[in-house]
């Protein structure tokens, strides 16, 4: 997923230095202290433990099933983890204090193992807070993946197996024929093997009765601690491999202000932010496609068979409809403006680093920005992937930015519902068929409001198919970032777009409307031509939601008062009428725009 | 020479006098600009990229100008196009060209507009606006014919 380290390196460590076969204690304060050192690797174990069996359930009103036999691994895992470290306490005697002492042999690799497990439990708890009466409280993106009942199975999994290798270890050293007058810690050892055996034991039996699907500890592994790493811009100097790892520390910074922003309040938009937002994931999905197509050219020449080559082909085409998605956005947008209180400038946003990222990839020029030239050569496909190894490489980088995209478009669809129920949306007056044109900008009328979100939606959509695309590609290849896939399903936002309310759209028409739709299929090109359908499509729309308002009005429906007007200069009710137009325009006034940088 | 959209708005951008023709010569400008640039927002091209950023500058051009104190309002012929009708054999380069000709005139009666204007909000509008209009000369500007 990224280039730190992941919860998977913690456990492969742990792991490594549990099987290891050091040097057996040769009795006495030797084979007490590798008793104790085995005593920390269960401690560690028993709060992992802790941590999955006291875990509130996955979502809002689901309950745990106690009689599920998950449920039932979990606490017993719990339970025989401490019955372990009990066994392997030392009773408290002044002469059993060895103080600080080097362990050495077995106890050195299970105290190694001991540390680097509370390492790695720590990685998780960083994605987890607790709120002031104690309840967790989601950090990060990848907190609700961890909530969720698969990824914890998938923990206890790695928990039981780690708990029947340290067993194996204490059994070994219980069993070491040569010592004397050791039938105490023989025991205890004995003990403690058989309660991590019992906890084993039971994890089993849960997962014969449901599997830890392979995805989820996939997922597991892969979960990198919660710090990102810091905004970069691409350098004239950066390799392919350099631009790879930007492009996915980029789209990992988006999804993660993407989720903070669908869990926080959402800060103020800007026309500015959301054009600049909308340009820069047409250009990305527009670079991720053409990178495909390179992906599958180079696909072409390396695998014998034609089905990898065509797969990320329709990766691309996938990529080509976001990208016309995204581009139907940028269109709305500018024909709308967003009414902003105050006048705070806005640095560019990360959307725009991604669309840089992803073309210096795609452009042979080192020093390409967004505001370069008209021109520029892509790069050819042989110097984006030398050889097979590349190819999942390449994947991997396309995979995130396309992932990041849905997420940039349920964050400007969210963050537009909430100005459009405040009002904040404004058109030019002049782009309405009817309105009076008293002031340059009116309130946006609900058709147009509809447009707008319904070109979001449509944008959500297009991008998840193109992640979803990327994804099938990524798994097939063998790409690192084939767990995107599984996080999403874990977090419940996969198909979020299908899910999702339409609380302010209702049969508004979509972008674009059906005589634009015809004058395009027919070949025409001429601006003035196309404005007059898109005036025509909208003055559709507007009849019927008039007539749609009258009717209403017979059936004793509330109606909105006649005549209201906005009573601020620079801004008025689109028509007087206006049955379902914002309740309440707030202070608008002619404003100059943020600068752009 | 055949007088397209573009190129007549150019003539109506330098022959414009006053503040106040400027503003409304501006406001056309930046809505013909929006709509060629729209026109040819084609993926097939090399353009795609300079033509989706130059139509989203034109946008907020457009908006800068709308908000300027001193911009006629309503307008005394509503359609911003004039009723042109595009020239439908130019290429994508040749519009190119033509709208970064066209952004340099604008920049040019701009920037005099801002520095002549005794109202802030002018000020602002005009600079802002021959800021965008500098964005998309410097998008366009050299465009080839492929």
């Amino acid at each position: 997923m990224s280039s730190g380290a992941s919860f998977g390196d913690f456990l492969d460590d742990a792991r490594r230095q549990v099987a290891a076969t050091g040097r057996a204690p040769a009795g006495g304060d030797d084979l007490r202290d590798t008793a104790q050192s085995i005593r920390r690797v269960v401690v560690v174990l028993g709060r992992y433990a802790r941590d999955i069996a006291a875990a509130p359930a996955a979502g809002p009103g689901q309950r745990r099933d106690p009689q599920s036999p998950w449920q039932q691994a979990a606490i017993a895992a719990h339970r025989e983890l401490n019955r372990a470290a009990r066994y392997l306490t030392p009773p408290a005697s002044p002469k059993t204090n060895p103080g600080t002492r080097p362990s050495a042999g077995t106890a050195r690799q299970m105290d190694g193992a001991a540390v680097v497990l509370q390492a790695g439990r720590e990685l998780l708890a960083t994605h987890v807070g607790s709120a002031p009466d104690g309840t967790p409280v989601h950090r990060t993106e990848w907190a609700p993946a961890l909530a969720s009942p698969d990824v914890r199975r998938a923990l206890l999994a790695e928990v039981a197996d780690l708990a029947a290798r340290v067993a194996a270890t204490s059994d070994q050293i219980a069993a070491a024929p040569g010592w004397r007058g050791a039938p105490g810690p023989r025991r205890t050892l004995r003990e403690a093997g058989h309660c991590l055996r019992t906890l084993a034991g039971f994890v089993q039996a849960a997962s014969q009765h449901e599997p830890v699907p392979a995805a989820q500890r996939e997922l597991l592994r892969a979960v990198p601690g919660s710090a990102l790493p810091p905004r970069r811009l691409p350098g004239p100097g950066d390799d392919i491999a350099c631009l790879r790892e930007g492009t996915i520390a980029t789209a990992q910074r988006i999804r993660r202000a993407a989720w903070h922003t669908a869990t926080q309040t959402a800060p103020v938009i800007t026309t500015d932010s959301l054009r600049h937002t909308a340009d820069a994931s047409t250009l990305t999905s527009y670079h991720c496609e053409l990178l495909l197509r390179a992906a599958a050219d180079r696909a072409a020449a390396h695998f014998p068979a034609p089905d990898a080559s065509q797969e990320i082909t329709r990766a691309a085409d996938a990529a080509g409809r976001a990208r016309a998605s995204w581009l139907a956005v940028a269109r709305t947008l500018r024909r709308i403006t967003i009414e902003t209180p105050g006048n705070a400038a806005e640095p560019p946003g990360e959307a725009s680093d991604l669309a840089l990222w992803t073309g210096r990839l795609t452009y042979a020029d080192p020093s390409w920005t967004l505001a370069s030239g008209p021109v520029h050569q892509t790069r050819p496909p042989r110097a984006l992937a030398c050889n097979l190894a590349d190819i999942p490489l390449l994947i991997s980088a396309v995979h995130h930015a396309l992932d990041c995209l849905e997420a940039t478009a349920a964050t400007g669809h969210d963050q537009l519902q909430a100005a459009a129920r405040a009002g904040r949306i404004l058109v030019p007056a002049l782009s309405l068929p009817r309105a009076e044109t008293c002031e340059p900008f009116t309130a946006a009328p609900q058709s147009r409001v509809e447009d707008l979100l319904g070109v979001y939606r449509t944008a959500g959509q297009a991008s998840d198919h193109a992640a979803t695309a990327a994804s099938g590609i990524a798994a097939w290849v063998g790409a690192p970032s084939r767990v995107l896939a599984a996080a999403r399903a874990a977090a419940g936002t996969d198909g979020r777009w299908h899910r999702a309310p339409r609380t302010i759209a209702r049969d508004g028409p979509d972008w674009p409307g059906p005589l634009e739709t015809s004058m395009r299929d027919l070949g025409v090109t001429s601006p003035w031509l196309l404005q007059r359908a898109i005036a025509l499509d909208r003055a559709n729309a507007q009849l019927i939601m008039d007539a749609a308002a009258e009717r209403d009005g017979r059936d004793g429906s509330p109606a909105t008062a006649p005549g209201r007007t906005a009573a601020v200069p620079g801004v008025r009710a689109a028509d007087s009428r206006d049955p379902a137009g914002p309740p309440q325009i707030p202070n608008a006034s002619r404003e100059i725009p943020e600068r752009e940088p | 020479m055949v007088m397209t959209p573009v190129s007549w708005q150019a003539q109506r951008v330098r022959a414009a006098a006053g503040l106040a023709e400027v503003l409304e010569s501006a406001w056309r400008a930046f809505e013909c600009m929006l709509a060629e640039a729209e026109a040819h927002e084609d993926p097939a091209t090399p353009l795609f990229p300079a033509f989706v950023l130059a139509a989203t500058a034109a946008a907020s051009g457009r908006d800068a100008v709308l908000l300027a104190p001193s911009l006629p309002w309503p307008p005394r012929d509503p359609q911003p196009g004039g009723g042109q009708a595009s020239w439908p054999g130019e290429s994508s380069g040749a519009v190119a060209r033509a709208l970064a000709s066209l952004s340099q005139a604008l920049i040019c009666r701009l920037e005099e507009a801002a520095g002549s204007a005794a109202s802030s909000g002018d000020q602002d509008a005009c600079r802002f606006a021959a800021g965008r209009a500098r964005a998309i000369c410097d998008l366009l500007a050299g465009a080839r014919d492929e």
